[in-house]
């Protein structure tokens, strides 16, 4: 597939990955699993639910949408079960009341075929938008979210799914998408495993020719400073919002774009949009501005919809404001780049 | 003779039907006295587990608890409670406190009165003289480590959380028959800072008797501030990180649990492999060996948590056979 030039206003607006599930999807997930509804049908209603993902995403201004992942339950087990070699024992506790079905690698792991192209293609397919972001869960927190108890090291088990999901992307490649984020929210987990780790992220990308996104969040970033340079991926997309946007100084030295994390994924709080435009100006004291897209913190997926839409709304007005600002310095477009290094 | 027993430490997985109450009193669907009547009446069908199983010691699951800070942070006066922040390189996140002023236990906070319940269960198995029931509590370094603090030190924060909260509270579990659990990972996750766990760990050591719970890194290189709980604790230490008994016990540390059944991994240990470890340690030096669970069983599935204490059940069962106590 060859790369192809896209326009962006400055500062594109995108989100994380996920969204809420529709009360009425969520009804039918559950009805599907009763044996009420054939797998056609359920199909049909993941398709209705991005369209109506896509749908808020373009009410609320977002220039660069995802299908809110929403034939996605989880993002290590969505993977997990569909690349052989995984076996599950149950719901895993993350925080409060919030689980996941953790996965365990009983056997030899083997890529059975595309994952996430066919969301991608339908996506492409009904998107109001002139690209789409598909997201892509990273070779490491997969490793690390796992019970390993076949291979002899998580490194190798990493490498091992690293090697998955390099097909994954270069099949995406293949059917047209021109930008995918690696999700890897454990990569700085354990700080004595980063050297590799970052390694197998970049077996991830290896030969790919698109835009690579790479998603860290709530752990030291300082931990991942010293490879900012080795990553082989051209954007950061960190979580800010939580952390009151303390850290910043982490910035200094980015050669790279920044997704900047600017509302709280967990709090039901609405920020106003000149809370976000105030979070903005500050970040533009590290990154310049033709380097920076503007996202939540992470996935929206655990907020009531309603509050999801209000905080995208607050996050793209809040970068108008900005862009306005932009503007009387004649900064307005900027060209999509899947550079390893901005500016 | 050394003495042998097995021993949960921590917390026991929040089943589907515990979530389900826990979700029902976020919503306000059930009121506060029906969601303690439920969480009451499944914590008393995990301590029967417990006895069932051959465990010795054990905690009530925490099934009252988010993590090992929550709800206890929510029941102090000059806390707020933060957004979400991970809990070392787990992907589990807890509530962190924001410190606003000086820490101090509400009167009528129901940590000792929910422990209490949990002796009344072993009451009422007469099952009182032959289990002890533990109730975890951060540890001072560690709920200083975690908290949130504008030009306090941790070292301050150490001393604050002691007196205000911990303190008074340990005492007040040991007077209603629970034995405090303090949960110390930041100790052994960041050994350069040894000389304050030191301090910690003293004053911890005041209050006589406990159980002093390690875990996510070896324990040898903070061997000496565990030489200073003295005889009246009961030392866990985590050997799925790594091993150095020999250290942790020419340290002085005699009252040993072997954290040997991994709390993050599905894969199951071996009875004789654990049973093993535990005759090893005697031969080492420790007169009390306890094998437990080396975190949390939190991170696995409640049907695995729920293998690992059967197993743990056994090795104890074995170890009585063997060494004929």
């Amino acid at each position: 597939m060859v790369w192809r030039k896209v326009e962006l206003p400055v500062l594109p607006t995108t989100v994380i990955g996920s969204y809420p599930r529709p009360k009425w999807l969520r009804e039918f997930i559950a009805g599907y699993r009763e044996g009420r509804y054939k797998e056609e049908q359920m199909r049909e209603a993941f398709d209705d639910a991005v369209i109506a993902v896509l749908n808020d995403h373009r009410e609320a201004g977002v220039d660069i949408p995802t299908d809110g992942e929403m034939r996605r339950d989880e993002m290590v087990e969505y993977f997990a079960e569909r690349i052989e070699g995984f076996k599950f024992y149950g719901p895993v506790r993350v925080w409060g009341n919030n689980y996941f079905r953790k996965p365990a690698v009983v056997s030899r792991l083997r890529y059975r075929g595309p994952m996430v192209v066919d969301e991608y293609l339908f996506t492409k397919k009904v998107t109001y938008s002139d690209i789409v972001k598909v997201t892509i869960t990273g070779p490491y927190t997969i490793a690390d979210w796992s019970f390993n108890e076949y291979y002899p090291s998580k490194e190798e088990l990493a490498f091992e799914i690293a090697r998955i999901i390099n097909k994954e992307i270069k099949a995406l490649e293949e059917a047209g998408a021109i930008y995918v984020q690696v999700d890897e929210p454990a990569l700085t987990t354990h700080p004595e495993e980063i050297g590799w780790a970052v390694e197998a992220v970049n077996e991830a990308v290896k030969g790919v020719n698109i835009k690579v996104g790479l998603h860290v969040c709530y752990s030291d970033y300082n931990i991942l400073k010293p490879y900012y340079d080795r990553l082989n991926v051209s954007q950061f997309a960190l979580e800010f919002a939580n952390r009151g946007f303390r850290d910043l100084d982490v910035l200094k030295g980015l050669n790279k774009e920044l997704g900047f994390g600017v509302v709280d994924v967990h709090s039901r709080r609405v920020e106003t949009p000149e809370e976000v435009a105030a979070a903005i100006r500050k970040v533009m004291e590290y990154v310049p501005p033709e380097c920076l897209f503007i996202n939540p913190d992470c996935g929206l997926k655990l907020l009531p919809r309603k509050i999801a839409k209000q905080k995208l709304k607050a996050m793209v007005e809040g970068t108008r404001i900005i862009r306005q600002e932009l503007r009387k310095r004649g900064l307005e477009r900027i060209e999509l780049r899947k550079d390893l290094t901005c500016p | 003779m050394a003495v042998f027993g097995a021993a949960l430490v921590g917390s026991y997985p929040r089943s589907e039907k515990v979530a389900s109450i826990h979700r029902k009193f976020l919503k306000g669907a059930i009121e506060a006295e029906e969601f303690e009547r439920l969480i009451g009446a499944e914590t008393e069908k995990l301590i029967k587990f417990f006895v069932r199983t051959g465990l010795n010691t054990f905690t009530d699951g925490m099934l009252r608890w988010d993590d090992i800070f929550n709800p206890l942070i929510r029941f102090v006066d000059g806390v707020e409670v933060n957004g979400l922040v991970r809990f070392y390189d787990n992907n589990f996140f807890f509530r962190a406190p924001i410190i606003k002023s000086d820490p101090v236990i509400k009167e009528g906070a129901p940590i000792t009165a929910w422990c209490r319940k949990g002796v009344d269960v072993l009451e009422g198995l007469r099952a009182r003289d032959r289990v002890t029931l533990k109730q975890p509590l951060p540890g001072p370094a560690t709920l200083a480590s975690a908290s949130i603090a504008e030009g306090v030190s941790v070292e301050e924060l150490i001393e604050k959380w002691w007196s205000g909260v911990l303190e008074p509270l340990a005492k007040e579990l040991i007077k209603e028959g629970c034995v405090p659990e303090f949960h110390e990972p930041e100790v052994v996750w960041d050994p350069s800072k040894k000389d304050l766990w030191a301090r910690a760990a003293e004053l911890i050591a005041g209050i006589g008797k406990g159980w002093y719970v390690t875990y996510f890194r070896p324990a040898d290189p903070v061997s000496d501030v565990l030489g200073k709980l003295g005889e009246g604790f009961v030392v866990a230490v985590d050997l799925v990180s790594g091993t150095g008994l020999e250290n942790v016990i020419g340290a002085g540390v005699k009252r040993l649990a072997l954290g040997a059944v991994d709390g993050r991994n599905t894969k199951m240990e071996r009875c004789r492999t654990l049973v093993s470890l535990a005759k090893n340690a005697v031969e080492k030096g420790a007169v009390e060996v306890f094998v437990t669970n080396n975190t949390l069983l939190d991170f696995l599935p409640e049907p695995v948590a729920r293998k690992k204490v059967r197993l743990l059940g056994r090795v104890r069962k074995r170890l009585a056979r063997e060494s004929g106590v």
